[in-house]
């Protein structure tokens, strides 16, 4: 690939040989090595309806050569196509991006970019879910096949931070759901008293997700608990939070970072003894996905709490 | 036995009615599947209503630090009242510890407990009649919001936001105070052009025509309530030779109009400055007292907010505002501004123009420091600022000194120096050489006074020139009590001076024969012979 | 005849030289003439050289002048050229480097923000290679194990099963739809669109790590300049920017 930087070549005879750029490069201890290593995609899309049997993966270009952007013609510059799991799509564009949409319009949470389209009158606004930055869209985008947290699900997301996944999810789960938001520290916990502000569905909680029985009073019982707090005690914590206010047959997602419960030993390793972990607390793991492109080393493990005792036919 | 469950409505009391099904703890759930499956195994004996936000607010915190808050100890007092006997189910065993103590009542907290906890929770609805789901959620979200704002330790007194909105509010009131002022100047000119000539300040040409209207009632009017005195007879001239047309009342009635409105945004101003001030200094002291309210508040209001500010590093805050040039400057190679918004800081305006760079990357290094103290500091006094800044005043008077001293020959201060100092001879103009006509009498005498004066003067001075050279800083302010009352002498008759040369040197104060041969330079000689004269 | 002559002296014996007899190897080499001829030419080449010097001398012309005179002067009759000033002072390096690293800095970190904001809207969900994950499902027995289908587990069309980032379940492929347009021309206009950003978010991402590198490199020549003991530990390579060893001192 040609490098499109061109060297200030205008500057001859001073110190310093600077001289061209000989090709090569090299991946610089993971900096920006994350999204490096890839060729560009070809063009294709999902066609509509009464198919879907299979994509055709075409080369882009064979149609509209010389129209250009202006030939689309205002609001089609997008194709939101519906994923897997309510509440979430995907947009393809000029973007490639996993979106929700926006139940606060026309506002971003942290500068997110938003596209919307226009469904007759009215115009639907969607915020871009960048994987790189939440677990959560990179298990989505990684193939998960049930993340339980759907439109009107009441969900509890424990290690909330300064709310930029949980805005997400509360556009998820809409006006009807309800997301109680645990964060401990001070300084994120102002961001996610501001991000609650504008989004009626998000209850804060600025307190340990070690001690539910502190938050009791403010928490009903819950269908999904969404756990992303990056603790080595991270499933006792889960299980602590589970045992109050998890209901019976409901789900949780728990987002494991190796590196965090023990750096010194193997990722696969890690994952095993917390599935273990999880077992021995009467929580099933149902399947477990790691996380990359977008993550090294992490790991979603979702499971039922307490399953419903199975009818013996 | 009773079972206490806590919500964001109230608190509420039930009684077990069949406590067999407590021993099963397994198949404890299966119970509380249906509402009136539920309804079976509990009764609501009690539930006591929050009456408002602040006292959910303070039942919530009490639960958060396991104490026993008045809301909960009425409930339960009422409970002890009618049934000490039972025992009474809690979530939280160390809150039971403390209802035992205080009221008597033992308490229980087992597995068993917080099965039956999460049975009731799921059900809480269907057993808490008389309140509908929509308003438990409202009220813990209402709870949860407070209860946050109050960890947070949320004071609406520190919000930068007003910040912001003031400084921008005060320069579009700027703006369109400008505006005004240019109309009612133009529109007025058309009928008293020189008024605006006379007048320079804005408000006070708006109260002037405000008060006076038709240039015809000038002379009857008093104005010496806003102008003052010199200005006021100006206007009153001018008034009668005024070359300015005539107007209806009117035209004279809407300019009156656009008058009133002038001086009310103006009041208003003065009056949002004021409040500015006062935002500012509660908001971040620190960096009020370093920079002053109006920068501090460009600063903040540039940056965002004031935790954005913090996060600037100290070389980010010496150019925050001139970011144009900045990366112009880093475009093209050149040399990178040294100051922005900073610039307009009482340190840097005081300073010579070489030294603006050293001042304005001092202060921004101190002034980050007082920044990140105000933005993430726990407590706020402006004790920090005031160190800070004497430093850096301490600091600035050692460049400007450091300044002074290097310029050598012509500089001021080493001029100055020179002044004070007495020399051991005074060259004059030796005018005998000017012609060949042979020189009068006068001047020739006038020479031999000057020398004869300067003897009995100058072994005393020299004595004492050591000693004067050492002190010379610390008497600085006594050469300037001393320039004062020299131009003062200037003034009254020099006859005065001539008793008092002889007795100097016994003066204590060593200034005098310092101070008097530099005086007799300079003299004009048409003084020095009317010393000679009065002799 | 010369043939008869030749045809002779092919049976004649190799003649050889005569050396230095025994009693007189102390001496040295016997001279034969084409020794001496060497030796001779070699003299008198020499000679010849200084007679033409020694001339050269006499008829020097003492207001001769070359240009070359000017930037050379003559130590213990030597000429040697003069030191001319250097264009650029160290100092004046010094500081040009610190304008290059601050320009080729502002640079990387504008490009570093442009590839966040790329990255927020490209999420590689078409990438080729990109790095697949790994994907375990827990069943209840081995028999499951055994006849386990991922398309029958997902709920979703065999064909979809490859497409990661979305495999819509079967009852979502019935009662959804697209939103906006879907017309082919468009679609594939968007496509070439797309493929256009993620070359532009790869070529960035290469000028980043170009950027950082050439930062890297002019730092390390500012600090050469350093007067204390360096070892180079690593060689420059056009990746990577020379890696010394500096001898550990106080800093006064």
């Amino acid at each position: 690939m040609r490098p499109g930087f061109s060297p200030r070549g205008d500057r001859g005879g001073r110190g310093g040989g600077r001289g061209g750029f000989r090709g090569g490069f090299g991946d610089r201890g993971g900096r920006g090595g994350r999204g490096g290593g890839f060729r560009s995609p070809d063009g294709g899309g999902f066609r509509g309806r009464g198919g879907g049997r299979g994509t055709p993966r075409g080369r882009g270009g064979r149609g509209g050569r010389g129209g250009g952007r202006g030939g689309l013609g205002g609001g089609k510059r997008v194709l939101i196509e519906p994923h897997r799991h309510e509440g979430v799509f995907i947009c393809r564009g000029k973007e490639d991006a996993l979106v929700t949409k926006n139940m606060v319009m026309g506002e971003s949470v942290y500068g997110e970019k938003r596209m919307s389209v226009e469904e007759g009158e009215a115009k639907i606004e969607y915020r871009a879910w960048n994987p790189f930055r939440s677990k959560l869209a990179a298990a989505i985008l990684g193939g998960i096949d049930k993340i339980h947290i759907k439109p009107g699900a009441k969900v509890m997301y424990l290690g909330a931070a300064s709310g930029t996944t949980v805005s997400h999810v509360s556009d998820i789960v809409g006006p009807e759901g309800l997301v109680y938001a645990v964060e401990f520290s001070h300084r994120s916990g102002r961001d996610l008293l501001n991000v609650a502000k504008k989004r009626t569905n998000i209850i804060p909680i600025i307190e340990d997700a070690r001690h539910p029985h502190k938050y009791r009073m403010l928490v009903g019982m819950v269908d999904v608990i969404f756990a992303d707090v990056a603790q080595p005690d991270q499933t006792r914590i889960v299980a602590l939070n589970a045992h109050n206010f998890l209901k019976n047959g409901g789900h949780f997602v728990i987002s494991i970072k190796a590196n965090c419960i023990d750096s010194t030993a193997a990722p696969e390793a890690v994952f095993a003894s917390e599935v273990k972990k999880m077992s021995a607390e009467n929580m099933k793991p149902q399947e477990q996905l790691t996380l990359e492109p977008y993550e090294r080393d992490h790991a979603v493990v979702v499971g039922i709490y307490r399953p419903p005792p199975k009818q013996k036919k | 036995m009773l079972v206490l469950f806590e919500t964001a409505a109230g608190y509420a009391i039930f009684k077990v009615l069949d406590e067999s099904k407590l021993q099963e703890v397994d198949s404890l759930y299966k119970e509380f599947e249906t509402p009136e499956k539920a309804n079976k195994i509990l009764k609501l004996k009690h539930f006591e209503k929050f009456q408002d936000t602040t006292e959910a607010l303070a039942a919530a915190t009490a639960l958060v630090e396991g104490k026993l808050g008045k809301s909960l100890k009425k409930a339960l007092k009422k409970v002890v009242a009618k049934e000490a006997h039972e025992q009474l189910a809690i979530s939280d065993a160390k809150l039971g510890g403390v209802i035992k103590e205080k009221l008597d009542l033992s308490c229980v907290h087992s597995p068993a407990v917080a099965e039956l906890m999460r049975c009731i929770r799921s059900q809480m609805e269907a057993l808490i009649s008389g309140l509908p789901p929509r308003e438990i959620s409202a009220m813990s979200l209402g709870l949860a919001h407070s209860l946050s704002r109050y960890k947070l330790k949320f004071s609406p007194d520190k919000v930068d936001t007003m910040i912001v909105q003031a400084i921008s509010l005060l320069d579009d009131l700027d703006k369109e105070l400008n505006n005004y002022n240019m109309r009612c100047r133009e529109w007025y000119g058309w009928h008293f052009p020189e008024l605006g000539k006379v007048v320079t300040d804005n408000l006070a040409y708006c109260k002037t025509v405000r008060k006076v209207g038709d240039r015809t009632n000038v002379a009857t009017t008093d104005l010496s309530e806003f102008l003052p005195e010199e200005i006021e007879a100006e206007v009153k001239l001018a008034a009668e030779i005024s070359m300015g047309t005539e107007v209806s009342e009117q035209d004279i009635g809407n300019i009156r109009h656009l008058c009133d409105q002038v001086i009310e945004i103006s009041e208003y101003r003065a009056q949002l400055y004021d409040y500015l001030k006062n935002r500012m200094m509660a908001i971040a002291p620190n960096l009020t007292v370093m920079v002053g309210e109006l920068v501090g508040a460009r600063l903040i209001s540039h940056a965002g907010s004031l935790l954005n500010l913090a996060k600037h590093p100290a070389s980010t805050v010496q150019i925050l505002g001139a970011e144009k040039a900045l990366f112009r400057a880093l475009k093209t190679r050149k040399d990178t501004p040294k100051y922005g918004l900073i610039y307009h800081a009482s340190l840097v305006g005081q300073t010579t123009a070489k030294n603006k760079g050293k001042i304005s990357r001092m202060l921004a290094a101190k002034t980050a420091l007082a920044i990140r103290y105000d933005a993430l500091g726990e407590d706020t006094n402006a004790e920090m600022g005031a160190e800070n800044r004497a430093k850096l005043e301490a600091r600035l008077r050692q460049l400007e000194d450091r300044g002074i001293r290097r310029i050598s020959g012509t500089g001021k201060a080493m001029a100055k120096a020179d002044k004070y100092q007495h020399k051991s001879e005074v060259k004059i103009y030796d005018p005998s050489g000017d012609s060949t006509i042979p020189s009068t009498s006068k001047k020739r005498k006038f020479e031999e006074v000057e020398t004869s004066e300067q003897d009995p003067v100058t072994p005393v001075a020299k004595s004492k020139k050591p000693k004067k050279e050492s002190v010379a800083e610390e008497q600085e302010a006594e050469m300037a009590a001393e320039s004062p009352k020299k131009k003062k002498k200037k003034k009254e008759k020099k006859a005065e001076e001539e008793p008092e040369e002889p007795e100097e040197p016994k003066d204590e104060e060593e200034e005098m024969p310092v101070s008097e041969p530099t005086e007799k330079k300079k003299r004009k000689k048409k003084k020095k012979v009317k010393e000679e004269e009065d002799e | 005849m010369s043939s008869f002559r030749k045809a002779l002296k092919s049976q004649q014996r190799n003649h050889h030289e005569r050396s230095q007899p025994g009693f007189r190897k102390t001496v040295g080499l016997l001279e034969k003439k084409k020794d001496y001829k060497l030796r001779a030419v070699d003299y008198h080449k020499k000679q010849n050289t200084l007679s033409a010097l020694r001339k050269k001398a006499l008829e020097k012309n003492p207001d001769e002048f070359y240009f070359k005179m000017i930037s050379s002067k003559l130590e213990d009759g030597v000429h040697v050229m003069k030191k001319t000033e250097e264009e650029v002072t160290e100092e004046q390096k010094n500081v040009m480097r610190t304008q290059d690293m601050r320009y080729v800095e502002m640079k990387r970190v504008a490009e570093a923000k442009k590839i966040e904001r790329l990255k927020g809207e490209l999420h590689l969900l078409d990438a080729e290679n990109k790095q697949k994950n790994k994907h375990t499902f827990f069943v209840d027995s081995n028999k499951k194990v055994e006849t386990f289908n991922l398309a029958s587990h997902l709920g979703t069309h065999p064909k979809l099963v490859d497409r990661v980032y979305n495999r819509p379940t079967l009852q979502t492929l019935e009662t959804k739809s697209i939103k906006g347009s879907v017309k082919p021309n468009i679609i594939n206009k968007l496509a070439k669109q797309r493929k256009h950003q993620y070359k532009i978010l790869s070529q960035r991402i290469d000028r980043e790590k170009k950027m950082f590198v050439i930062s890297q490199k002019i730092q390390t020549r500012k600090d050469l300049q350093d007067k204390n003991k360096k070892v180079k530990v690593k060689k420059e390579t056009p990746d990577r920017a020379a890696i010394y060893k500096f001898e550990s001192k106080r800093k006064r």
